[in-house]
C-alpha cells in the first residue's frame, strides 16, 4: 500500500488489516498520533485522511492506498507555528498535552472547511469526540475560536524554566 | 512575583503544539518487546493450575513471566506506617478481582502477545464474592483475606476514629437528630495516556524503566524491592505524563516490564488499554458514609457522629491512609465541638482503590456539604446562614483539636455568595472570622476555644523561641 | 493463530460470491466496529471481506444534482431512496430525510464520516429506529440467497446476512428525538423516530431501550392518532408497546417514565416539512 504521508510518498510493509495509526507511530516514528484508546473513542490518534479528519485507530491500512495524511507534524514548526497552534499555546488550551495533536488537526479541519470564523458550539460538534481531561475544555474552544479569526494576543513573557537538553 | 498576573509561556508549549512532547509511549528503543497481559475473569478464586509453556513456544515470544519470576512478590507501599504488606505483583495462588494480573507475556508483535496470553493454561476454583461494604460484619460473609474483611489500625481497634467533646450530651441536648448516609461511587481516573513502562537492562546490569509514573522515587523505591536490587541499580526516566491524577502512582508496569526485560534479555514495553485502565487500574474509592447530626432549632450543630465504610477493594494499598485524611476531615469547615467519627477500611473482591485527586477527602466534603443542606431543610433554615453560624473561626478548634489561627471559611461563602448572586441578609454580609462572641459564642461553643498555637519563632537570649499563642 | 484471508472486494457480485453463507467470514464496512475487536485480540477471523471498493456506497463526498456516489436521490416529494450498505453515516446526515438524517448525527463528526449504514444495522446502532419508523426495507445476500424485506425484520435476526442496500421511503415529514447524557456523541438513552406520510398517516418507533434489543414500532401509539388522540394522549400509550430493561446508562424505571415525553415532544414537533427541504430538528438532550 502507497500512503502520502504529510507530502511524501511511503510505501507501507503492514498488512492490509493493520491500523494508520501503527503505520505513523511505528514505521514512521510520527508519534505525534497517540494511542489513548484504540476504540476510536478519545480521538487522541486524529489525523488528517484526504483533508479530512479521521481516526487513524480505526483507519485501515487496505483501505488508503494512494490517501492523504496529514498529521500534527505537518502543521507547523516552532519558528512557523500555524494559527490554530498558536491560539493553543496562547490560550492554555494544552495542559498534560496528550489530547492536543488530535484537537489541534479537528480544529484545523474545521475552520478549513468553514472557509472563516467559526462559532463554540460549531468547535463543540466538530471536536465533541475528542477526549480532554486536564483542561475542562473551555480554553480549547476559545483557542479554536481565536485562530479561526485569526487573532493573536502576540507577546508571552519567555518560560521561567529552561529545559536543558533532553536526554533519549 | 513578576509572574503572578504575567501571560507567561508554559516551557513545554510549542512541544505540546508540535506534538514533540515525548510521552513513554512514544519512545524506542532498538529490539523493544510488546508485553500483554493474563488477568483474571473471576472476582474470587483459588488458582489450581497454571501453565505457561504452551506460550513460551508460540511465534515470536520472547518470555513469559509469572510470581516466580518476581524476586519479591510481595511488597508492601505504606510499611514504613505500619501497613503490611498483602499484594503480590502477579497472582500467586488466588485471585481476589476481576482483572488481577495472573501472567505477562513478551513478545514481537502486540498480536504475537495476544495470541500467546490465549495460550496461558489456567484452572481455576471458583469461590463466594464479597461486595457490599455494609455487610462487613455481617456472619457466613465470604472473607477476602486471611486476616479478613476489616483492617485492624491497632491491635484491638479496626477503625480510624475521632472522639472529642461530650456527643452523648450533645445529643441528649439537641432538639433535633438529622440523619443522612451517601454513597459516593468509584471514579476512575481515566487520564488520557494510558499507564505505560519500557525496560531495558543496561551492560551493566543497570536496568532503565521509562515509566509514566507521577512520583519516579516513589516508583523506583518500590521496584527496588520486588527486584531486591538497591536503587542505586535503578535509573528511572519519565517523560510527559498525560495526566495521572492520582492514577499513576500504582506501580505495577514497572516491576513487570523490568522482570520481563530480565529473562527476555530485549527491552519490553507494557502499555495498557484503555480497557485496562476502565476495569483494572485502581480507582478512586467507593464509600458508604452515615452521618447524624445533633441539632437546635436556631441552627447550631452540637455534635456529629459518623460511620464510614471505605470500599478498599481486594488489597490495602493507600486505603488505610486515606481513611485517615477522610476522617480528620469530617467536621468540615464548620466547628462542631463534640465529635465521635468512626472510618472503617473494609475489603472487598473489587479493583483495589487508591489515590484520585483529594484522595480521602472529596468522599468527605461530598458528604458533610449534603448533610448541611438536609439539616437546613430540617430545620427550616437557610443553608447560607447554617454554615456561616457554624463556620471555623479564630480560636476555634478541629475535631483534632488543632487551633484554627486564620480559617477562610467566612470569606469563602460570602464570596461564593456574591459569585452565585445570591444576596445575603446585612447580618450574615457582614460577618468575619474573628473569634467568637456575644451571639456566635453559644455556651456549647465556650471552653473549646484554643488559642492558636505558636506560629512566631524567634531568636531570643542566644536560642529559638516560640511566641504567641500556647 | 495465522493471519486471515483478506478479500477486497471490487464489486457487489465478488462481495456477494465471497460472503457466501456468512461463515467465518467478517465483513468490514467503515472498520468502526471491527477494527477495535481485531487491535485488541477480541476476534481472530478466518476471513476478511472489505466492502470499501464494491461499489456499495462508499464516502460521499457532496450532493450534485441531487445525486451522491452511491446513493440515488429519490423524487423530492414522497418517492424512496435506495442507500447503498457502504454509504456513511455523514452522506446520510447530509441528504438522508428526516427522521434518518437526524439519527446518523450521533457519532461525533469523525467516526460519521467512516461509518457506515450497513455496519449500523448489524450492530444494531442507532439509525435501526428511524429506518423502522420509515418502514424500509433492506436487500440482503447470505444462505437462501439475496432476500427483501422489512427492516423490523431484517433487525431481529441480522446474523448470518450481508446487507446490500437499504430502500428508504421519504416521508412527508420526519422527528428524530434522543435521550443522551450532555456530553455529546455517547450512547442515546432512548430514541424516537415518527414519520408523517402524504396521506396523513404517521409511524412511530422507539429504541435502545435494553442492551441489544431492537428497535420497536409502536403501534398503540400510532392507532391512538389515527383515532383522532392528540399527541400527549397518543404518546402516553407507548408504554404498551415496550418491555425495558436496565442497563449501566438508565433503568427500566427510568426509560418508562421519560418514554411518554420524549414521544409526545417528537409528535409535537411533525409539522409537514417546507418544499424541498429537510426539517432541521433540535436535539433534545438529557
Amino acid at each position: 500500500m502507497n500512503l502520502i504521508v504529510n507530502g511524501r510518498s511511503h510505501t507501507t510493509t503492514a498488512g492490509p488489516l493493520m491500523t494508520l495509526l501503527y503505520v505513523l507511530r511505528e514505521e514512521l516514528g510520527l508519534t505525534g498520533a497517540k494511542a489513548g484508546c484504540q476504540h476510536g473513542s478519545c480521538g487522541a490518534c486524529t489525523v488528517l485522511v484526504d483533508g479530512e479528519p479521521r481516526r487513524s485507530c480505526l483507519a485501515l491500512v487496505g483501505t488508503l492506498d494512494g490517501a492523504s495524511i496529514t498529521t500534527v507534524e505537518a502543521l507547523g514548526e516552532p519558528s512557523h507555528l500555524s494559527d490554530v497552534q498558536v491560539a493553543f499555546n496562547e490560550h492554555y488550551a494544552a495542559q498534560c498535552g496528550f489530547c492536543t495533536p488530535g484537537m489541534l488537526l479537528a480544529a484545523t479541519a474545521l475552520i478549513k472547511r468553514k472557509g472563516g470564523p467559526v462559532e463554540r458550539d460549531e468547535v463543540v460538534e466538530a471536536l465533541g469526540g475528542h477526549y480532554c481531561r486536564c483542561t475542562g475544555y473551555v480554553k480549547i474552544l476559545d483557542a479554536v475560536v481565536a485562530a479561526s479569526r485569526g487573532e493573536r494576543l502576540g507577546h508571552m513573557a519567555p518560560p521561567t524554566l529552561e529545559v536543558r537538553g533532553v536526554e533519549p | 512575583m513578576k509572574a503572578v498576573g504575567a501571560n507567561i509561556a508554559r516551557y513545554d508549549g510549542v512541544a505540546h503544539v508540535t506534538g514533540a512532547s515525548r510521552f513513554i509511549d512514544d519512545v524506542r528503543l532498538p529490539g523493544m518487546l510488546w508485553a500483554k497481559a493474563l488477568r483474571s475473569p473471576l472476582a474470587s478464586a483459588r488458582i489450581l493450575r497454571l501453565s505457561t509453556a504452551a506460550a513460551e513456544a508460540m511465534p515470536g515470544v520472547h518470555a513469559v513471566v509469572t510470581h516466580a519470576d518476581v524476586p519479591k512478590n510481595v511488597v508492601g507501599h505504606q510499611e514504613v506506617w505500619g501497613i503490611a504488606a498483602d499484594e503480590p505483583l502477579l497472582a500467586e495462588d488466588e485471585v481476589r478481582y476481576v482483572g488481577q494480573i495472573i501472567a505477562v507475556v513478551a513478545a514481537e508483535t502486540e498480536a504475537q502477545a495476544l495470541a500467546a496470553v490465549q495460550a496461558i493454561e489456567v484452572a481455576f476454583e471458583e469461590r463466594p464474592v464479597f461486595l457490599d461494604v455494609r455487610r462487613a460484619w455481617a456472619s457466613g460473609e465470604p472473607q477476602v483475606a486471611p486476616d479478613g474483611n476489616v483492617y485492624f489500625y491497632y491491635p484491638d481497634q479496626p477503625q480510624r476514629q475521632i472522639r472529642k467533646g461530650d456527643v452523648a450530651g450533645a445529643f441528649a441536648r439537641a432538639d433535633v437528630i438529622v440523619e443522612g448516609s451517601y454513597r459516593p461511587a468509584a471514579i476512575e481516573q481515566a487520564p488520557a495516556e494510558p499507564a505505560s513502562a519500557i525496560s531495558v537492562v543496561g551492560h551493566d546490569g543497570r536496568v532503565t524503566i521509562y515509566s509514566t509514573s507521577q512520583a519516579l522515587y516513589y516508583s523506583m523505591e518500590i521496584t527496588g524491592r520486588h527486584l531486591c536490587l538497591p536503587t542505586g541499580r535503578l535509573k528511572f526516566v519519565g517523560g510527559t505524563v498525560g495526566g495521572g491524577f492520582g492514577g499513576k502512582l500504582d506501580t505495577v508496569t514497572e516491576p513487570v516490564t523490568a522482570v520481563l526485560a530480565m529473562k527476555a534479555r530485549r527491552p519490553v514495553k507494557w502499555r495498557w488499554t484503555r480497557e485496562e485502565e476502565m476495569l483494572c487500574s485502581s480507582t478512586r474509592a467507593a464509600w458508604h458514609i452515615e452521618i447524624a447530626d445533633a441539632v437546635t432549632r436556631d441552627g447550631w450543630i452540637l455534635g456529629r457522629r459518623t460511620l464510614t465504610l471505605h470500599d478498599a477493594g481486594a488489597y490495602m494499598r493507600t486505603s488505610a491512609y486515606a481513611c485517615s485524611k477522610h476522617t480528620f476531615h469530617l467536621a468540615g469547615a464548620y466547628s462542631i465541638p463534640a465529635c465521635a467519627f468512626n472510618t472503617f477500611v473494609v475489603k472487598t473482591n473489587r479493583v483495589p482503590s487508591a489515590a484520585m485527586r483529594g484522595f480521602g477527602v472529596t468522599s468527605a466534603s461530598f458528604a458533610i456539604e449534603t448533610h448541611m443542606n438536609r439539616v437546613a431543610e430540617v430545620i427550616g433554615m437557610s443553608p447560607w446562614e447554617l454554615r456561616l453560624k457554624n463556620a471555623n473561626r479564630v480560636a476555634d478548634t478541629s475535631p483534632s483539636r488543632v487551633a484554627y489561627a486564620n480559617p477562610s471559611t467566612v470569606t469563602t461563602l460570602l464570596g461564593a455568595a456574591q459569585a452565585a448572586g445570591v444576596e445575603l441578609p446585612a447580618e450574615l454580609a457582614c460577618m468575619t472570622n474573628a473569634m467568637r462572641q456575644g451571639d456566635l459564642l453559644p455556651a456549647h461553643l465556650v471552653g473549646q476555644q484554643r488559642q492558636p498555637g505558636p506560629h512566631l519563632l524567634a531568636w531570643r537570649d542566644g536560642r529559638p523561641a516560640l511566641e504567641g499563642g500556647n | 493463530m495465522p493471519d486471515p484471508e483478506v478479500v477486497m472486494a471490487g464489486s457487489e457480485a465478488e462481495a456477494v460470491a465471497a460472503f457466501g453463507d456468512g461463515s467465518g467470514v467478517t465483513v468490514i464496512g467503515g472498520g468502526t466496529v471491527v477494527t477495535p475487536l481485531l487491535t485488541h485480540g477480541a476476534l481472530w477471523p478466518e476471513t476478511v471481506l472489505m466492502l470499501q471498493r464494491a461499489g456499495l456506497g462508499g464516502i460521499a463526498d457532496s450532493v450534485v444534482d441531487g445525486v451522491v456516489d452511491g446513493i440515488a436521490d429519490g423524487i423530492a416529494d414522497g418517492g424512496t431512496l435506495e442507500i447503498g450498505a457502504a454509504a456513511t453515516l455523514a452522506a446520510l446526515a447530509a441528504v438522508a430525510p428526516e427522521p434518518l438524517a437526524s439519527a446518523a448525527r450521533i457519532p461525533d463528526y469523525e467516526i460519521r464520516g467512516q461509518a457506515t449504514l450497513g455496519g449500523n444495522l448489524m450492530i444494531g446502532g442507532d439509525l435501526q429506529t428511524a429506518l423502522v419508523a420509515m418502514g424500509a426495507r433492506v436487500r440482503s445476500a447470505g444462505a437462501g440467497g439475496e432476500r427483501v424485506g422489512p427492516v423490523a425484520e431484517f433487525i431481529a435476526a441480522p446474523w448470518g446476512r450481508l446487507v446490500l442496500s437499504v430502500e428508504v421511503p421519504r416521508p412527508r415529514a420526519g422527528v428524530f428525538v434522543q435521550q443522551r447524557r450532555r456530553h455529546s456523541h455517547t450512547h442515546p438513552v432512548l430514541t424516537v423516530a415518527v414519520a408523517r406520510w402524504a396521506d396523513g398517516g404517521v409511524h412511530v418507533a422507539v429504541g435502545s431501550l435494553a442492551p441489544r434489543a431492537p428497535a420497536v414500532a409502536c403501534p398503540s401509539v400510532e392507532n391512538a392518532l389515527a383515532g383522532g388522540a392528540g399527541p400527549r394522549e397518543a404518546a402516553a400509550k407507548v408504554v404498551e408497546d415496550v418491555s425495558p430493561e436496565d442497563d449501566p446508562l438508565a433503568s427500566a424505571w427510568y426509560r418508562r417514565r421519560a418514554l411518554p415525553v420524549l414521544v409526545a415532544r417528537a409528535l409535537e414537533q411533525l409539522e409537514p416539512a417546507p418544499k424541498g427541504g429537510h426539517m432541521n430538528v433540535p436535539e433534545v438532550g438529557t
